[in-house]
């Protein structure tokens, strides 16, 4: 059932971006003909959708526009004062990509971040998910006086506990907290080929 | 005309890029059951969302199957496309009304009783034996993070969110307390469950206290006021592969827990120093604890 296709440009074009790994051979086997890529989008589209009215339905609320429906859950919108602390959103969206594509070039610490967090789960857990505390770990001998010195976004908790605010600008010349761990194995490079084979065949969109 | 218009601005995001304001909040009619929704963006690229954001919501429904007594219910998952770029996804938590942090604070004058004490000590390193012998670390205990039914029923929350937020927030100025972290990750070397116990220590230590243990204002800070407690350590139990050297702080001997902690009991105060010791592989586990005699004295 093998199907060598060397001429397709199109083909070829298409395989690189659905199976990086491939980019360099110079064959590329083509084993279930080729991809409908469109159709494969819109049935994905579709079972996204489906999903996200199950989700609708069963909870009478719109996760979409985070507005309550009519239905067995009787929602209210309450103030966050009125919530403990965990139930409140803290992801701070906009900022984090600002600041990401600030940093983006030449940081190895957040690729690695984002690459380690799922092996870091054994009880000899190195460092990923601490992720507040990540760029502190990085320089807080040089930083220890400037750490804390003005806690100026700590209004967005309503924590009148005093925290330290983690400064993301200077870092590059102390060592990296993941210079201290002899244990991990995987690089973020490493560990980006692997899940190809498992993440890659479902979708095959081209955006 | 306004149809364009509204075709033309849609709304992009909060202010502030998070619902801070307000949360929902819902009631089961046929239940009673209440449940709260906290929502988390995820950044998407054009594999997706995240590999480590799918593990880590698997990961939180795999341990929801064990339906653990004092573990947060995680009802449900639900994914909703924003943009190509972005992902909402919305957990569905049971709704606890308050946490540790509330509750020890309307406890009145003398302080809860140590019977009291040891049920939520108890409770607390039930769940936290729970995750470590599920190989998850919470990493960020506290008393925020500790929720405190009606009922006094403790329900560990938050824990496997971090690397859910993390690859937000790793590059974002975030505030974080210090105050129930322990010496290896404030010294940025190796470290595993016990990072956990530290917390419970120090957490422990509060329940007599109302007010925190140990109240650092930087990392070493931190350490001098950890130091100052348990004393500085031996040349020998230092960690040899870390920056900060034990020359940056005074020598000190270790002081009687009970100044710190004069409501304590006596196996109280063993079980708090052998939970507050500075060597990680020295530090009890949260399984060993539950048998400490403090539960049965």
């Amino acid at each position: 059932m093998a199907n060598v296709d060397v001429s397709s440009n199109l083909e070829r074009h298409v395989a690189r971006r659905t199976f990086p790994l491939l980019d360099r051979t110079k064959v590329c086997r083509n084993l279930f003909g080729p991809v409908d890529h469109e159709e494969l989008h819109c049935e994905m589209t579709r079972k996204l959708q489906e999903i996200s009215e199950r989700d609708q339905t069963r909870w009478n609320f719109n996760f979409e526009t985070n507005s309550p429906l009519p239905g067995d859950y009787e929602w209210e919108a309450i103030s966050e004062d009125a919530m403990p602390f965990f139930y409140k959103d803290k992801v701070q969206n906009k900022r984090a990509r600002a600041a990401a594509s600030v940093n983006a070039t030449g940081d190895a610490s957040s690729t690695a971040d984002c690459g380690l967090h799922g092996i870091s789960r054994s009880p000899v857990v190195q460092e990923s998910a601490e992720v507040p505390s990540r760029p502190s770990e990085l320089n807080q001998e040089n930083l220890s006086g400037a750490l804390n010195s003005k806690p100026a976004r700590a209004s967005v908790l309503r924590n009148r506990r005093k925290r330290s605010l983690i400064p993301e600008a200077p870092r590059n010349s102390t060592p990296q907290i993941t210079d201290f761990f002899p244990k991990r194995k995987r690089t973020p490079e490493s560990k980006q080929d692997e899940p190809t084979s498992i993440e890659v065949t479902p979708r095959k969109t081209i955006r | 005309m306004e149809q364009e218009s509204v075709v033309q601005y849609e709304p992009v995001a909060e202010i502030g890029g998070g619902a801070y304001g307000t949360v929902y909040k819902a009631r089961d009619r046929d239940s009673g059951q209440f449940v709260a929704l906290k929502s988390v963006r995820v950044q998407t690229n054009q594999d997706g969302l995240p590999l480590s954001t799918v593990r880590e919501v698997a990961l939180l429904k795999r341990l929801e199957q064990f339906d653990h007594p004092n573990i947060v219910r995680l009802m449900d998952v639900c994914a909703t496309l924003r943009t190509d770029q972005e992902t909402k996804v919305t957990l569905v938590f049971e709704h606890v009304d308050q946490d540790l942090r509330t509750y020890l604070e309307k406890v009145p004058a003398p302080g809860l009783p140590i019977q009291q004490i040891r049920d939520l000590m108890q409770q607390l390193l039930c769940g936290l034996a729970f995750l470590h012998s599920n190989r998850v670390l919470h990493r960020d205990l506290k008393p925020e993070n500790i929720l405190v039914t009606s009922r006094g029923q403790v329900k560990l929350a938050d824990f496997g969110l971090a690397r859910i937020y993390s690859c937000h927030m790793v590059l974002t100025p975030v505030v974080v307390t210090l105050w129930y972290r322990c010496p290896e990750v404030l010294l940025q070397t190796t470290y595993a469950t016990p990072v956990d116990i530290w917390s419970t220590g120090c957490i422990f230590a509060e329940m007599f206290r109302r007010t925190p243990l140990f109240c650092g204002e930087s990392e070493v800070d931190q350490l001098g006021k950890i130091f100052a407690v348990i004393g500085l350590p031996s040349e020998e139990e230092w960690p040899n592969d870390v920056t900060l050297s034990r020359q940056n702080f005074s020598p000190q001997n270790p002081q009687p827990i009970t100044d710190c902690v004069p409501e304590i009991s006596e196996k109280g105060a063993e079980l708090l120093l052998e939970m507050l010791t500075f060597d990680p592989l020295k530090r009890i586990s949260a399984f060993n604890a539950l048998d400490h005699p403090f539960f049965t004295e």
